[in-house]
């Protein structure tokens, strides 16, 4: 099983570097594809000018509707960036209209339950309140976990992995039919950018062993144990300096947009173009992509871009 | 009737004790105003003839109590000391195991010495006098929940709690309220007053033991059984201070308590500034910072880090070791000064990413700039102010590459500054 799996990654990886990718992941038919159930055209929708709720609405239509990865009777993980205690304002962690929407909206696909936690950096009391997620989730039905309980996380192996080849894996992560990753886009002193690959440092215990190991190859490494079936990339207010905590609301810049995709290496792509960077000089993308989590080729890519601008 | 009432006050004030001293979001007059209860740390600010703020309040409160006590009787110790009340419940726990009671002996020399100690301390300006109070003994014991809810550490204030602890528990079964009638500072001082009031003023014996063996003229033997007392403690604090409390460097002191030597001498170890640190960086130390830091509380950078959004400690303090101050002015305390050891540092020795301690940094005091392949955490240590957040995170084994030196004394660091100016990518549109 694991075997076969590692030669699919192997496969997958070769694939993306020699630039086949795109059509060969796409199917065999040219464009124009139309979707079939349950699949959409689209490999990431980009949405701009609206509240973090009404780019969310607008997002997840174009991608297909939440039924495209939700459905009736699954448990929902919706793992938002928590890290931080400060508030919506200061933009460090990903702001609560939005993750209080992707609960309602996962609720409303038919989930049975859904849940939500971040192994939160600063004390978890403080950031769950003071970033406003725990209320918007609660408002919307969801259930907020604890991260920082170290008997809730599992040992699991990281087929594949040069670096990273165990951690220790919240439950929820593992267990849940859905995982929604809801990072915010933010600057990074450490990882250099953080948004959908970064924000699953959230889900593992000892995190100084990244720091200690090699940052980049872990977070790259991460997904190999299990990707989310959606990511949304909060990208209202981004810290394009100081990131990740920032020093004042002078690191932020009002930028109103919101991506979608199910592939985390293409919506960080596109995350670190909006952030004024090269993402061929993010190593993680790099070394992602290479390992066959996802497609670094945006221009190649279907994005379907929406501006709610009246 | 009277005794129901009694129990009533004495678990409701020890509910409120209780409330203080582990609640964080506690209001700072209720606070206040139960800390003003308690002669010794409340008084202990006149000798800096500098009252902390609210001190004229306090002192108010105090001398409200000591009149209500000539007046009244010693109503402090039978309504609402929560010390008092442990040593009522075990005593009532042994009559109704049929255990014969004996009057706590009447040390009249001893308590004297007790008392006068107490005050030679707080007059020479050392805190010591937390050894013989009961409020800083009491705070030790419900440290000790605290410590054993948290896991540790069990040094030096926690033995000193357990023996308080058996002191006020298990020597009442014999001898009720042992501690009150032998060694409280604060009894004896009420009792000397309840000598002053006049025979038969207004209520005098209404209120119940140990007060009834108070009251009555002192004989010749007593008064000078009372003033050799008196000599020897006053004398043996004086000693006490000048040779064995000398403050030793160590450790990082906790925020608002200025320079080392202030904080040592305000300082009760009394563990309220423990109990309510919601990151638990706060730890009472151990020896190390010789008799005069023992018990008394430090930031332990290996175990936590000092919130930057937070005052809780400073906001309980109830000796004015800590100074308050709002949560924003706080936010610029600088407590130490972050020291980096490039030769550890992963990004500088293993040419790999990082950046553990600037992600966590809340002031931009370490910024990440470009060193060969990676980046290197840069301090700018205008704008560190000590918390610890870096030591805390960093990752390097076996030694930390960056730690937090201790100041001498506490200063302000610049406002932080968000922004660097640096060209940023256009707002609008997509840029894919």
């Amino acid at each position: 099983m694991d075997f076969t799996r590692k030669d699919f990654l192997k496969l997958g990886a070769s694939l993306v570097a020699g630039g086949l990718a795109p059509s060969l992941l796409r199917g065999a038919s040219p464009a124009p594809v139309r979707a079939r159930p349950g699949q959409s055209a689209v490999d990431l929708v980009a949405v701009r000018d609206g509240s973090p709720a009404q780019l969310f609405d607008a997002g997840i239509r174009a991608l297909g509707g939440m039924g495209r990865f939700v459905k009736k009777g699954q448990s929902v993980l919706v793992k938002p960036n928590i890290g931080w205690s400060k508030t919506p304002s200061e933009a460090a962690d990903t702001n609560p209209e939005l993750v209080g929407r992707v609960v309602a909206a996962a609720y409303a696909a038919g989930a049975k339950k859904v849940y939500c936690f971040d192994h939160s950096v600063n004390r978890e009391e403080d950031c769950y309140r003071r970033s406003g997620i725990a209320q918007a989730v609660r408002d919307s039905g969801g259930e907020m976990a604890s991260g920082e309980d170290q008997s809730q996380y599992r040992p699991v192996a990281v087929p594949g992995a040069q670096v990273l080849k165990e951690a220790l894996v919240h439950e929820l992560y593992l267990d849940c039919d859905v995982v929604i990753n809801v990072p915010i886009l933010k600057s990074h002193g450490g990882g250099r950018m953080t948004a959908a690959l970064k924000n699953l440092m959230g889900v593992v215990w000892d995190r100084r062993f990244w720091h200690r190991s090699d940052l980049q190859r872990c977070i790259a490494e991460f997904p190999l144990v299990r990707k989310p079936d959606l990511n949304v990339l909060d990208a209202y207010l981004v810290m394009v300096e100081h990131g990740p905590i920032g020093v004042s609301t002078e690191d932020l810049q009002a930028k109103k947009m919101q991506m979608l995709s199910p592939d985390m290496v293409l919506i960080d792509t596109a995350g670190a173009k909006v952030l004024g960077y090269d993402p061929g000089n993010i190593p993680y993308l790099k070394m992602a992509a290479e390992l066959g989590i996802g497609r670094m080729d945006l221009e190649r890519a279907a994005v379907k871009r929406v501006s709610l601008k009246s | 009737m009277t005794v129901r009432i009694r129990l009533l006050s004495q678990a409701l004030f020890l509910a409120f004790s209780l409330y203080v001293f582990f609640g964080g979001g506690v209001p700072r007059p209720a606070a206040a105003f139960y800390h003003a209860l308690h002669v010794f740390p409340t008084l202990s600010a006149l000798p800096w003839v500098m009252l902390p703020p609210g001190g004229v309040a306090a002192l108010a409160v105090v001398a409200g109590l000591l009149l209500v006590t000539f007046l009244a009787g010693r109503l402090y110790c039978s309504y609402l000391c929560p010390v008092g009340f442990f040593q009522d419940l075990a005593r009532r726990a042994a009559r109704a195991l049929g255990w014969g009671a004996r009057p706590a002996p009447a040390r009249i020399g001893l308590r004297l010495g007790v008392l006068a100690a107490a005050a030679a301390f707080m007059l020479l300006r050392s805190s010591a006098y937390n050894y013989l109070d009961h409020f800083s003994n009491l705070g030790r014991v419900y440290g000790l929940a605290h410590a054993l809810h948290v896991g540790g550490p069990f040094g030096w204030d926690f033995a000193l709690g357990l023996i308080f602890l058996l002191m006020i528990v298990l020597l009442p079964l014999r001898w009720p309220r042992w501690f009150c009638a032998t060694l409280c500072p604060s009894g004896t001082l009420f009792m000397l007053i309840r000598k002053l009031a006049p025979s038969g003023i207004w209520a005098a014996g209404a209120a119940p033991r140990p007060e009834e063996s108070d009251s009555g003229r002192m004989s010749r033997q007593e008064l000078l059984g009372a003033a050799a007392g008196a000599v020897l403690g006053a004398g043996a604090a004086a000693g006490i201070k000048a040779r064995l409390l000398k403050p030793v460097p160590d450790g990082v002191i906790p925020p608002g308590g200025r320079a080392r030597e202030q904080f040592y001498e305000r300082c009760l170890a009394c563990d309220a500034c423990v109990a309510v640190c919601p990151t638990q960086v706060l730890v009472p130390a151990g020896m190390q910072g010789g008799l005069a830091g023992a018990g008394k509380a430090r930031l332990d950078y290996d175990r936590s880090y000092c919130a930057y959004e937070c005052n809780a400690c400073l906001s309980v303090c109830p000796s004015g070791a800590l100074s308050y101050f709002p949560v924003e002015t706080k936010k610029l305390l600088r407590l130490g000064n972050a020291v980096l050891r490039r030769e550890s540092c992963i990004p500088y020795c293993r040419q790999r990413d990082c950046g553990a301690c600037q992600e966590v940094c809340p002031t931009g005091a370490i910024v990440m700039e470009p060193f060969r392949a990676t980046f290197g955490p840069v301090l700018r240590p205008d704008y560190c102010i000590g918390c610890g957040a870096c030591q805390f995170a960093c990752p390097a084994r076996p030694r930390k590459a960056i730690f937090v030196e201790p100041a001498p004394a506490q200063s302000f660091a610049f406002t932080p500054q968000g922004g660097s100016g640096r060209a940023r990518p256009a707002a609008e549109g997509f840029p894919f």
